[in-house]
């Protein structure tokens, strides 16, 4: 039943969107479903009746109309996707008392999610509205939580300075730890890459602070989502500039150093630095 | 189902999704990263109830319902994971490298650091499980045998901390590597350093989620495997 029901979701949201781009050009928003749902619903309520005359309805009343039509059914298909979702929790939970060992109902509905998704017996827009619904509004659901914090204060009584210093420093070392592995076992993959294609890396180099440019081609994660995700990037104009500039230097120079030979290679990461240039 | 339930649910509801706009709200005027919106949104949720002599026993009944979206909260990360399947595939050796290094890491140092700072065993014990999402926090402590309510503080505590100072952190580490900032985040505080982890970009919140699930299981095999050895 559970999955029955976003069988139809996906026809829904495709109609929903041909109307959406039909009727308006403005770009369909679908970050804000509840917000957005019943506002319109009530103003294509006050929304006085087509003429009976008139062939051509004015477009901003057309638009209204097909935006009320959008809401509500985008708040149904919300609904539905919720009670999909809370199906997988139910499920999730169920399999998680019935596991030897205790890993908690979240995960387990979690990996359940992943499953179904992967398996392709749930597609991803299926369930988007809700999904992104829940990911947006995260915090929210953790204030209940935080609130009963209330009741521990009493027992770390006169240790709370303490208590903020352990968590405060652990934060640090644990983010540190985490990003240089990751950060040491990439280089170390693409050392390996480098290596085995013949070309000419030191490891003294390779896990230098800068790291060896000529890596940059040898990038396993490298594909055309990366190279337009750089180009948005463009947030932190001016961190990004002061970090950059090493790293885009020695880049250009790796570009020069053998451009007959990793030219095929090189496409995407000179796109990347033409990207990073346009940018400042 | 009698009527101050249903007072309670209604309030509890408009008090926390009120007081959450406003921190938003507070947030994007000041652009300040310590006034995180869960931070203020708890602390004047907590000064609203000492104030009005509220007990905690009717807010947290009538929450019920806000909390109870933690749990599609959590397993709709798998959704954000998958739209990320092939980063996650070609970067599978360095995250999985990561959360185990984190996880040591963060067991570890709070053990050591409670020990240290004289916290006493049994706040050590409730705080070593804090950097996994709080329902497996919670189970690890049952585990230990320390004390759930002191947990689920250092849960928070950390959480939030790395919420505000990820990015800096990020920043003063010269930390650029998308891949790195979001396994690194998900991994020191779980959900809610996700979200804002989500809001730096859907690359960093997606492989921070993916540290949420493997860095939380690495940390309850690992403490599984402790007791087992002794």
């Amino acid at each position: 039943m559970c999955i029955s029901a976003p069988e139809t979701n996906r026809d829904d949201t495709r109609r929903a969107h041909h109307v959406m781009q039909n009727a308006a050009t403005e770009p369909t928003r679908t970050d804000s479903p509840l917000s957005d749902g019943p506002a319109v619903g009530i103003d294509a309520q006050t929304c006085a009746p087509r003429p009976l005359g008139s062939v051509d309805a004015p477009p901003a009343r057309q638009r209204k109309r097909d935006k009320a039509k959008l809401g509500s059914k985008k708040l149904g298909l919300l609904c539905l996707q919720f009670a999909f979702l809370a199906g997988v929790c139910y499920v999730g939970s169920a399999v998680s008392d019935s596991l030897p060992i205790s890993i908690p109902g979240n995960i387990c509905s979690m990996v359940i999610l992943l499953t179904l998704l992967i398996s392709g017996i749930v597609a991803e827009d299926k369930i988007a509205l809700a999904s992104n619904f829940l990911l947006r509004y995260m915090p929210v659901f953790f204030i209940p939580a935080g609130v009963t914090i209330i009741t521990s204060l009493p027992l770390i009584q006169g240790r709370i300075p303490q208590f903020v210093l352990v968590c405060l420093l652990t934060t640090f070392m644990v983010f540190l730890a985490t990003s240089v592995t990751v950060i040491a076992v990439t280089r170390l993959q693409k050392y390996f890459l480098a290596k085995q294609a013949g070309e000419d890396v030191k490891l003294r180099k390779v896990f230098s602070i800068a790291g060896d440019p000529i890596l940059a081609a040898y990038d396993p994660s490298l594909n055309e989502n990366d190279a337009e995700r750089t180009q948005e990037s463009g947030r932190n104009e001016a961190d990004r500039g002061r970090a950059d500039d090493w790293s885009q230097a020695e880049r250009k120079q790796a570009d020069g150093r053998n451009e007959a030979e990793r030219e095929h290679r090189n496409d995407l990461n000179a796109d990347r630095v033409a990207a990073t240039a346009e940018g400042e | 189902m009698d009527i101050t339930a249903v007072i309670e649910t209604v309030a509890s509801l408009a008090l926390t999704v009120g007081v959450f706009a406003g921190a938003v709200w507070l947030n994007k005027k000041t652009k300040s990263p310590l006034l995180n919106p869960l931070l203020v949104s708890v602390a004047v949720i907590m000064a609203i109830l000492v104030a009005f002599n509220i007990p905690l026993e009717s807010y947290e009944s009538g929450s019920r319902l806000i909390a109870a979206m933690l749990g599609p909260a959590t397993a709709v990360l798998a959704f954000s994971i998958y739209q990320q399947r092939k980063v996650l595939r070609s970067n599978f050796l360095p995250i999985l490298a990561g959360c185990l290094v984190g996880s040591v890491v963060s067991m570890v140092s709070a053990y050591m650091l409670c020990k240290a700072l004289g916290l006493g065993e049994q706040v050590a014990l409730s705080t070593l499980p804090k950097s996994t999402t709080a329902p497996i926090a919670l189970s690890i402590t049952g585990e230990l045998g320390g004390t759930a309510s002191i947990t689920m503080a250092a849960v928070m505590t950390t959480g939030v901390m790395g919420a505000i100072f990820s990015p800096m952190l990020a920043n003063l580490f010269r930390i650029k590597n998308k891949v790195a900032q979001g396994v690194a985040i998900g991994t020191c505080s779980h959900a809610i350093g996700t979200a804002k982890a989500l809001e730096m970009g859907e690359l960093e919140g997606a492989m921070s989620g993916v540290a949420i699930a493997v860095s939380g299981l690495l940390t309850c095999f690992i403490v599984i495997a402790a007791q087992a050895i002794g």
